[in-house]
């Protein structure tokens, strides 16, 4: 079945407008594909997550409770995916609190943010922030 | 320039917006979806070309009838080259909104960038395609007199919200508008505001669809189109609050800082439901 109103003008040349278009269109897919192809290439030689836990930022207390930010970067090259994180607030050798965060995703290269929330001063002892394990997608 | 062959380039322009309106009618909803993004977040290269070969298939067929130009045959090699203009507009849409959305930044890594883009532009690419078998203005010389204006501005109003309720009733009980709403911060939803307007008047105005014409015809309150447009966006707004209250995302005790940001995320949708219940009279 053809649209009948299309059928009626089959001798019309293309235009300059619709050459244009074209071309437009074919940078933006041919862009894709290349893009698409550059990532299988460089899949093959791609190293497993690699993920880091960084504690650079101060504690800010708020109130009552203790924010502890953290930051996690994956220098991998495969995406990870359900990122587990924990954090366990160590005083006099004792762990007086603990604390569990998952990411859905850390890309290849991602930085992902967050905070833990304790109810003591984690200046008292030392928090000990970790990657317990995660999936391959 | 322009007449010598084909088409000229206000009539290439208003067919790549009429491709773009149609996208953009059926994208929008799934661009709310956040499993599509994860699943876009991690498939691997070849799936990816996977989809894009699919997509140009069903497209290819799709626009041996319907297809969003409407001054050329349907022969194989204007359907093939329909169909790259199709899944380039496709993939261009989903891409700007994805940024528009934040799902996308200069955080995002390639690979990511390219999963979200290349699954959300599937029903993008389906609806440049379906442009013309939707939105196609082929009755609109057959509409009747118009009637009189308050009961045009009333049936306005009424459709829009129709068209606005089952859109926001379908994304409002779901987990992506508070999910959008972290990441967007004041001057994103003043560009998704924009945008909100903006699609909705090309939809229904700028893009030669259906009935067109006669709205165009159409006078008294809110019938001149920048108006109508306006009207219909705080009709969809309306909308998104009411379904977001209705399924409990917003609560009296929230603050309204809050509301805002929700009722503005979903408006987007909303007003593209709204325009499409226009297009429906």
């Amino acid at each position: 079945m053809t649209n009948p109103k299309r059928s009626q003008q089959t001798s019309q040349k293309r235009s300059r407008a619709e050459w244009i278009s074209l071309s437009i269109s074919l940078i933006v897919l041919s862009t894709t594909i290349g893009l698409i192809l550059f990532l299988w290439v460089k899949e093959r030689q791609q190293a497993p997550p690699h993920l880091l836990v960084t504690t650079t930022e101060s504690v800010r207390q708020q109130t009552d409770q203790f924010y502890v930010p953290f930051s996690v970067t994956n220098d991998g090259d495969r995406t990870a995916e359900s990122v587990q994180i924990k954090a366990e607030l160590i005083i006099g050798q004792r762990i007086v609190a603990t604390g569990e965060q998952e990411f859905a995703f850390v890309s290849s290269g991602e930085v992902r943010k967050g905070a833990f929330v304790f109810d003591r001063d984690p200046s008292q002892g030392s928090v000990v922030i970790r990657v317990t394990g995660y999936k391959l997608p | 320039m322009g007449n010598r062959y084909g088409q000229t380039w206000s009539d290439e322009i208003k067919e790549l917006v009429r491709g773009a309106a149609g996208g953009f009618l059926f994208g929008v909803p799934l661009i709310y979806t956040m499993e599509v993004w994860w699943i876009g977040s991690s498939v691997s290269p070849p799936l990816l070309l996977l989809t894009l070969a699919a997509t140009a298939v069903v497209v290819f067929l799709m626009t041996r009838t319907a297809g969003f130009r409407r001054t050329r045959s349907t022969d194989v090699i204007d359907a093939a080259i329909d169909t790259v203009e199709a899944i380039a507009i496709g993939l261009v849409s989903a891409a700007l909104m994805l940024v528009l959305l934040r799902r996308i930044t200069f955080d995002t890594a390639l690979s990511e960038m390219l999963g979200k883009t290349i699954f959300e532009s599937v029903p993008f690419a389906l609806g440049v395609t379906l442009a013309n078998q939707f939105l196609d203005d082929t009755d609109s010389e057959k509409q009747d007199e118009p009637e009189d204006n308050l009961n045009e501005t009333l049936t306005d109003i009424g459709v829009t919200l129709v068209g606005a309720l089952i859109i926001a009733f379908n994304i409002a009980p779901t987990a992506e508008v508070p999910t959008l709403a972290i990441a967007i911060s004041w001057p994103w939803l003043l560009l998704v505001m924009a945008t909100s307007l903006l699609l909705s008047y090309t939809i229904v105005f700028g893009a030669c669809l259906r009935n067109q014409d006669k709205r165009r015809q159409q006078r008294g309150l809110f019938q001149d189109p920048l108006s109508e447009t306006i009207m219909s966006y705080l009709v969809s707004l309306c909308a998104a609050t009411l379904m977001l209250c209705f399924f409990h995302q917003l609560n009296f005790s929230d603050p309204w800082a809050l509301w805002l940001r929700y009722t503005l995320l979903l408006g987007l949708p909303a007003s593209i439901g709204g325009a499409a219940g226009r297009l429906a009279i």
